[in-house]
């Protein structure tokens, strides 16, 4: 008998988008309450697709949000699902292992939550379905479960559900952490897998194993579609999966190279058509964009004397581009002189700027010291966020810090050749 | 590198111009150019050249940008290189043969050739450090001014080319401090972290916490519990009210339910008497004695109506003869409008006679008479009758009317004939006038004809006039000529009006002069301005400062004094004198004199003087103790008082030191304007001036462009008169040369304009003649058609007039006539016909009404009425009628009251009757012999029912309030007590209100916990607060990435600065110190390094070997010190990087000719090892150059026409 599914994961609902600052003509209404929506669509895709369940692999809620109309904003899109007789089997990640707001909630009756002490199993008699899971009992969960799952059910179509960050994944904590072999071992069909971000498939049959990716990206890290596995099974065959995108918004991150470049007329032509390229990609969605200037040419100098302006007019452009539906998250100029312009004559005292910031770029510790030196002023009063995580400013980062000292080479050498602002 | 030619092939006002650079001894290289030869434009062709054009440039001078051209040849030693640049975007450089002056674009050069010739450097770097001006010296020489003296800012300005390192550190942190500064509030960054603050705290405060929604939760479900409690108990109570209210009311029921029972039992046994006994007998007594009265009033009425009977008599005849007699008088207004008729008819028959017997006079006259239809018929003009016109016999008699109308009638054409006749007589007629017409046209057509060819005849042939039209085409292009020529001098005047008014607006003595002012640069100017405003800033920010202290320090005094009042223990300072007068006195010193109190000659301590001393040390510091917490307090105000002063002397002392500076900028500013030969003015006003110079600089151009376009179009006006008269036919012969352009235009014009107009009156005759020859053409033909027309209807109008009775060759208007005596005769007989029968009905009407009333008084046996008298007889009739009519009426009235009265009395009989049968049955029923016995029986009886109706309602009331229950209830109401129930139900009233107030407030409570839940639906109202902290977030972290540029920016200048300080400090300064003391011409000595604090500054040392701080040289003298250093950087670098030209601007202007005359030399020295070329327009410095300088250490050049001159 064949069937369909949704496989989706991290949700992290209500967690805000980071790094967006407010700015006149930001579509500030298109993007707040963008994982909602992606929930919505989630489950308009559900029923329009009329699946026969749903899995969510992890991390419905973020877990540092307490606020319970996020429970029941979830509850009111299961009820949805439970009104079309569609059955929800939901793990809990290491996200919402402990959040208030899933203990507090009394979920519909449609949605089934995979045991935390152990290992259960959720059957479906038509058509014949059996789906192993075990929730995070808490944040950190170093062992392998997978390992503990139960074996496979006898003619029935197995999945697993399982929110890991596997083995390879240095850029997550080890939640869960398992293996490929150990995931292929348990004779299951389909593995459905949560916790990381962006969409991967990791072994097309046999089983099939997939990370689906979040439901909607939040921060510039997270660029490109977002959205759940649409999974087809067919009898005697190996289920097939296609991703569909759910996301609200869309994150991009745009590179506008000022190489070759003769005039900023030029310039300004080459970004309007690479915001446009840009919004087209977005199928329609409201933009969230990270803009990076850079590549080397004559234009760094009339970029760096006019940060603000040039600023404003990205934000202008990228209005007109998107007819208004895109926001400029962040813009960072690291354009660089022409390689003659850098080669100044060793006895230039300008060139002892250069060779002062090239000796700090090569001394992380020396650059450590200059900064803290520097900005001592400001590092204590800075707020948490901005120090560390997603939104932070990397002024104790030495990558960022470095960065931002050639930033404040190439203004240094702007306005000694040109004067004060 | 060295450059040996510049071509300045097209670029500003060159075209072609060669500037060579190339005398192989010269040390030195003057170019000379006066002003406005390009001076300035040769320097920046030079950067052109080097590092190509810019995106905009002035110097293309009406060019188009791809035509620039900028040339050159550079050598390096190893390496010769000719190149041309063009303005472009791809390939802009390319070989060039400087020989032939041909460029070869096919063969383009790499920028990079040049690139590596200069070692690197760029446009900028060129520019700043390798071109110098007289501003760029004089701002230099301003910047060590400012610098502080400055050993390391200055050693870095001077080899870096830059000379505003100051202003750049300043702004650096200025912008830095409006982003964020550590205890400030106002700042950009202070600001956006402030806001996140406040935006976590409502983010915190728009959720709801899963514990309070969980509380809210169990208080809906207790709040429901209380009210289920409350609803339980007020349920019960009720119930218990309701059985005891039923108690209480069935009580006194059930009792008079008893007391009926034993009342019905005391009336013994029911007699068989109806229920309705006592109504029957008291009715039918009431109804006899009713009847009674009624027989007696209708027998009384009876007699009275027979004896009115007999006293109303009728006449009979007349009720027999009532329809005839109405009939009649009906038709009385008829018999009268009828006579009337009859008159009226009988006058128009005989009118209708007339007229018929005119139209048959009229046809007799109109033509011969037909006999045959009319024999014996007199013909008589209209008007006259029985008297035929001219007859003088007698009229035979008239026939009569009837006769002649049906003859005339039989006589007359059928109407068919007449139309027909009608139809041809119009088609005729058209015909007619449509040939009439065409035959006038024609007659003026050929007229028209004649005319039109006579005119022709007499035209000219007319001239050609396309030489006359060309020459005036040209005459109209010279008369444009005259025309923008007139504009071009009023243009001009205006211009020089409005150049005169600047001038004088500028307080200059004329425009010349003030365009030639050596004025102050607009940066010069505008830096001064902004160090006031900042002085100015200052200045109030100084006040604003002691504003604070100014208010504080009253108060801090009061309240110090106050508080010493009402302290009484001494101050510290008298227990340090007490303490010290005991320790004094404690020691022992060496006797004698002066040895002080409290010791005796010998120097040793009195004991008692020290036990006193002890004792009012002791007293004081016991008094200080015990009012410790004052004296505290004093102390502290004693230190606010102080500190707040201090805070006020420094203030003063910096408002001091501002003025100061402030006096000096103004006196240096007055003497900056005296040099310039400007009037004192402040530097806001004089930017202004500059402003306005400038535009009375671009206001003269634009005179000079104008005069240049003037003397432009009087030239090709010139021209254009000796192409005039070569235009104009006949060679312009009568046409004077000096003619004014408008007159001769007009009168060209007027002869090209008779010729055309000859042309066209020609062209109009032609034309009319053909047009009059068709309309000729076109009449005769419909001529021609109306003849054939008539000829085809010549048949029919024969036929239609023998119809007619006419001759065949009648005409139309005959015919016409005819048809005319037709109609009119026609409608006599008609008239007369319907006339006569109109009469003769009328006649008819009035004899019938005679006969008919005639007829009716022989009915009622009255006289007959003669003729005339009918109709008031049968008014007569009609009156008796109704009298008759109504006294009939009264008669049946009283037969039919008569007969009422009558049955009126039988009934009241009948009903006595029935009346007395039955009370006799009822007295039977009863068993009485009389009716009063019956009377008291019918009494007993209805007391019975009564009581017996009360118990069976009574009955029925307690089986509806108890019903099931009726029996347990009866016995129980039967027993209570009715004032123990209305107790019981008081008491359960009042329970049961404290249960409703109760149960409201628990409603009350459950509805506001459900509100408290419901409140948490679902929104997004948290997330979007947090989103709100996250956009400060992003708008702080911008604030805080941008502050940390500027301050890593300023860290990494002021790093730089002292590296380089440390680096270049020993060749840098012994190089400047030599060429300090040569540009002064000895009187500085050189210049040393010395330490200010932790600062390490320049000195300059004076002839005698004083030294001096940089910041008190004078302005000469600190230009002179700029350009020291910066020739010292050049002379420095050659040890390090290849030789690259220093281009210098005149920026020896300011310098005596012996500081020159000395600084030429050393140039001259320099410029062997690394070129110097020199551009002045000063023929003196030049003049000095070739004083001063050996024919083979200086090379001199020209730009533009001239010689140099000393």
């Amino acid at each position: 008998m064949s069937f369909t599914f949704i496989h989706c994961s991290d949700l992290h609902l209500d967690s805000p988008l980071d790094g967006l600052e407010r700015y006149p003509g930001a579509p500030l209404d298109a993007l707040r309450g963008a994982t909602r929506e992606a929930l919505v669509r989630l489950v308009d895709l559900a029923l329009r697709e009329a699946v026969c369940f749903v899995v969510i692999a992890g991390d419905v809620f973020d877990g540092e949000w307490r606020d319970m109309n996020t429970g029941l904003f979830f509850n009111a899109q299961m009820r949805r699902l439970e009104r079309a007789g569609i059955p929800v089997y939901l793990k809990q990640g290491n996200h919402d292992a402990r959040s208030e707001v899933g203990r507090a909630l009394p979920l519909p009756g449609n949605v089934h939550v995979f045991p935390s002490e152990r290992a259960g199993t959720f059957l479906i008699a038509s058509p014949r379905v059996a789906l192993h899971g075990r929730s995070f009992p808490d944040r950190a969960v170093p062992e392998d479960l997978a390992a503990g799952y139960p074996p496979p059910v006898a003619g029935a179509f197995n999945v697993g559900v399982l929110h890991t960050s596997l083995g390879g994944y240095a850029a997550h904590d080890p939640y869960a952490p398992t293996t490929l072999d150990v995931l292929r071992g348990r004779g299951y069909d389909y593995w459905a897998l949560g916790h990381v971000h962006a969409r991967e498939v990791l072994q097309v049959a046999h089983p099939r194993v997939v990370y689906c990716g979040n439901l909607q990206g939040r921060h510039a890290l997270e660029t490109g579609p977002k959205g759940c596995e649409l999974v087809e099974v067919l009898p005697g065959e190996p289920p097939r999966g296609r991703p569909v995108a759910v996301d609200a918004v869309r994150w991009s991150s745009l590179v506008l190279s000022i190489d070759g470049l003769p005039d900023p007329a030029a310039w300004r032509r080459m970004v309007e058509v690479r915001l446009r390229e840009a919004h087209a990609s977005d199928d329609g969605r409201p933009g969230a964009w990270r803009l990076r200037i850079e590549g080397t040419g004559v234009l760094h100098r009339w970029l760096s004397a006019r940060a603000e302006d040039v600023q404003a007019e990205l934000r202008t452009l990228a209005d007109h581009a998107s007819g208004g539906r895109a926001w400029v998250e962040k813009i960072r100029l690291a354009t660089r002189l022409p390689a003659p312009a850098r080669r100044l004559s060793p006895d230039d005292p300008l060139a002892e700027c250069l060779r002062f910031a090239d000796e700090l770029g090569a001394d992380p510790q020396r650059l450590r010291a200059f900064a803290d030196e520097a900005l001592h002023d400001l590092l204590p009063k800075l707020p948490r966020a901005l120090r560390e995580g997603p939104q932070s400013v990397g002024l104790e980062d030495p990558e960022a810090l470095a960065a931002l000292l050639r930033e404040a080479e190439s203004l240094l050498l702007e306005r000694l050749q040109t004067g004060p602002a | 590198m060295r450059f040996e030619q510049l071509h300045l092939k097209a670029y500003g006002p060159f075209d072609d111009a060669v500037l060579r650079l190339d005398a192989p001894a010269a040390g030195l290289q003057v170019v000379y150019g006066p002003n406005e030869r390009g001076k300035s434009t040769a320097l920046r062709a030079i950067g052109a050249l080097l590092f190509g054009f810019p995106p905009r440039t002035d110097d293309h001078f009406g060019r188009d940008y791809s035509a620039l051209r900028v040339g050159g040849v550079l050598h390096d030693g190893s390496r010769r290189l000719a190149l041309m640049r063009r303005k472009g975007n791809r390939q802009t450089l390319f070989e060039f043969d400087p020989d032939t002056g041909r460029a070869h674009p096919e063969r383009p050069i790499d920028q990079a050739a040049i690139d590596a010739m200069l070692g690197g450097i760029d446009r900028s770097r060129f520019e700043l450090v390798h071109a110098m001006g007289s501003e760029q010296l004089r701002a230099g020489g301003r910047a060590l001014l400012d610098s502080g003296s400055d050993l390391g800012a200055a050693l870095f300005e001077a080899a870096g080319g830059v000379h505003r390192l100051r202003a750049v550190a300043t702004g650096l942190q200025q912008e830095a401090e409006a982003l964020f500064a550590p205890r400030a509030q106002r700042p950009a960054l202070n600001v956006a972290l402030a806001e996140v603050q406040a935006r976590l705290e409502q983010a915190r405060a728009a959720g709801v916490a899963p514990r309070d929604w969980q509380a809210r939760r169990e208080a809906l479900a207790a709040s429901g519990h209380a009210l289920h409690r409350i609803e339980q108990s007020l349920l019960e109570r009720r119930q218990r009210l309701a059985l005891a209210q039923r108690l209480h009311d069935l009580h006194p029921q059930v009792i008079r339910r008893q007391a009926l029972a034993a009342g019905l039992a005391a009336l013994g046994p029911a007699l068989p008497l109806p229920t309705d006994a006592g109504e029957q007998l008291a009715a039918q007594r009431q109804a006899r004695q009713q009847a009674v009265h009624e027989r007696h009033e209708a027998t009384t009425r009876l007699g009275e109506l027979e004896a009115e009977l007999g006293a109303t008599p009728v006449s009979q005849p007349h009720l027999d003869a009532d329809v005839p007699i109405a009939q009649l008088a009906g038709r009385l207004e008829e018999l009268e409008a009828a006579r009337h008729e009859l008159i009226r008819l009988q006058a128009d028959r005989q009118a209708a006679e007339a007229e018929l017997r005119r139209g048959i006079a009229a046809l007799h006259g109109g033509g011969p008479a037909p006999p045959e239809v009319l024999p014996g018929v007199a013909v008589e003009p209209a008007g006259v009758r029985g008297q035929p016109a001219g007859s003088t016999e007698p009229a035979e008699p008239a026939e009569p009317a009837g006769a002649l109308a049906a003859r005339a009638a039989a006589w007359l054409p059928a109407r068919g004939l007449v139309a027909e006749a009608r139809q041809q007589l119009a088609g005729r007629r058209g015909r007619d006038g449509r040939r009439v017409a065409a035959l006038q046209a024609l007659a003026r057509a050929g007229q028209e004809l004649a005319e039109a060819q006579a005119a022709l005849a007499a035209l000219e042939a007319p001239a050609d006039p396309s030489a006359l039209a060309a020459a005036v085409s040209v005459t109209q292009a010279a008369g444009d000529l005259e025309q923008r020529v007139a504009q071009g001098q009023a243009r001009l005047a205006t211009a020089d009006a409005q150049l005169e008014r600047m001038a004088a607006a500028l307080g200059g003595p004329s425009v010349e002069a003030l365009a030639r002012l050596q004025r102050p640069s607009l940066s010069e100017v505008e830096a001064a301005q902004a160090r006031l405003a900042e002085a100015a800033a200052a200045r109030a920010g100084l006040r604003a400062r002691r504003t604070g202290p100014l208010g504080r320090l009253p108060v801090l005094r009061a309240q110090r004094e106050e508080l010493g009042r009402g302290c009484t223990a001494p101050g510290r300072e008298a227990l340090e004198a007490a303490r010290a007068r005991r320790d004094a006195l404690l020691v022992p010193v060496a006797p004698g004199p002066g040895t002080g109190a409290g010791r005796n000659s010998e120097g040793r301590t009195d004991p008692a003087a020290l036990l006193a001393a002890i004792a009012e040390a002791d007293r004081i510091a016991d008094a200080r103790f015990h009012d410790a917490a004052r004296i505290a307090e004093l102390e502290a105000l004693a230190q606010q008082v102080a500190e707040q002063e201090r805070l006020l002397a420094e203030c003063d002392a910096e408002a001091r030191r501002l003025e100061a500076g402030l006096a000096l900028e103004a006196d240096q500013w007055g003497r900056r304007l005296a040099r310039h030969g400007l009037p004192p003015m402040d530097p806001g006003a004089c930017r202004e001036w500059l402003l306005d110079h400038d535009r009375l600089l671009q206001a003269l151009q634009e005179r000079d462009r104008l005069a240049t376009e003037l003397d432009a179009a009087r030239r090709e006006l010139e021209r254009h008169r000796d192409g005039l008269v070569a235009a104009w036919p006949g060679g312009g012969a009568g046409l004077p040369p000096t003619a004014p352009l408008a007159g001769l235009l007009a009168r060209a014009r007027a002869r090209v304009e008779a010729a055309a107009a000859g042309a066209a009156a020609q062209a109009r005759l032609l034309a009319d003649l053909d047009r009059t020859r068709l309309a000729c053409d076109r009449h005769r033909t419909v001529l021609a058609e109306l003849d054939a027309q008539a000829a085809a209807a010549a048949p029919d109008w024969e036929r239609l007039a023998a119809a007619l009775r006419l001759p065949a060759q009648v005409g139309p208007d005959r015919l016409e006539a005819q048809l005319e005596v037709f109609e009119q005769l026609r409608e006599a007989t008609a008239a007369w016909e319907r006339t006569d029968r109109d009469a003769r009905v009328a006649q008819a009407r009035v004899e019938l009404f005679g006969t008919e009333a005639r007829a009716l008084a022989a009915r009622l046996g009255r006289p007959i009425p003669g003729p005339g008298e009918e109709a008031a007889f049968v008014a007569a009739c009609s009156t008796e009628l109704a009298e008759a009519r109504r006294a009939h009426d009264r008669r049946q009235a009283i037969g039919r009251a008569a007969d009422a009265q009558r049955q009126i009395a039988a009934a009241a009989l009948r009903r006595i009757a029935e009346a007395d049968a039955t009370c006799a049955t009822l007295r039977q029923l009863a068993g009485v012999p009389d009716d009063p016995a019956l009377q008291a029986a019918v009494a007993v009886a209805e007391r019975r029912r009564a009581l017996q109706q009360q118990h069976a309602a009574l009955a029925e009331t307690l089986r509806e309030a108890t019903g099931a229950a009726h029996d347990a209830l009866v016995a129980e109401a039967a027993q209570a007590d009715p004032a123990a129930l209305r107790a019981e139900c008081d008491a359960l009233r009042a329970a049961i209100e404290r249960d409703e107030a109760a149960r409201d407030a628990a409603l009350a409570a459950r509805s506001q916990a459900q509100a408290a839940l419901d409140a948490a639906d679902g929104d997004g109202a948290a997330e979007r607060a947090a989103g709100a902290v996250n956009e400060g977030l992003a708008t702080a972290g911008r604030l805080a990435t941008g502050w940390a540029r500027l301050r890593l920016a300023r860290a990494l200048l002021e790093q730089a600065v002292q590296r380089h300080q440390q680096r270049a400090q020993g060749p840098l300064l012994g190089a400047a110190s030599r060429w300090f003391a040569r540009v002064t011409a000895g009187r500085w000595r050189g210049l040393r390094p010395d330490w200010d604090g932790d600062t390490q500054i320049l000195l300059a040392l004076r002839e005698d070997g004083v030294p001096a701080p940089i910041a008190q040289l004078s302005e000469g003298t600190a230009d002179a010190l700029f350009l020291a250093l910066r020739l010292a950087a050049i002379e420095v670098r050659l040890a390090a990087a290849p030789p690259v030209p220093l281009l210098l601007d005149d920026v020896l202007m300011t310098f005596d000719d012996d500081r020159a005359a000395l600084a030429l030399q050393g140039l001259a020295e320099l410029g062997r090892l690394n070129q110097v070329v020199y551009f002045t327009h000063h023929a003196h410095l030049v003049a000095l150059a070739r004083r001063v300088l050996s024919p083979g250490s200086v090379a001199i050049g020209e730009l533009g026409r001239g010689p140099p001159t000393d």
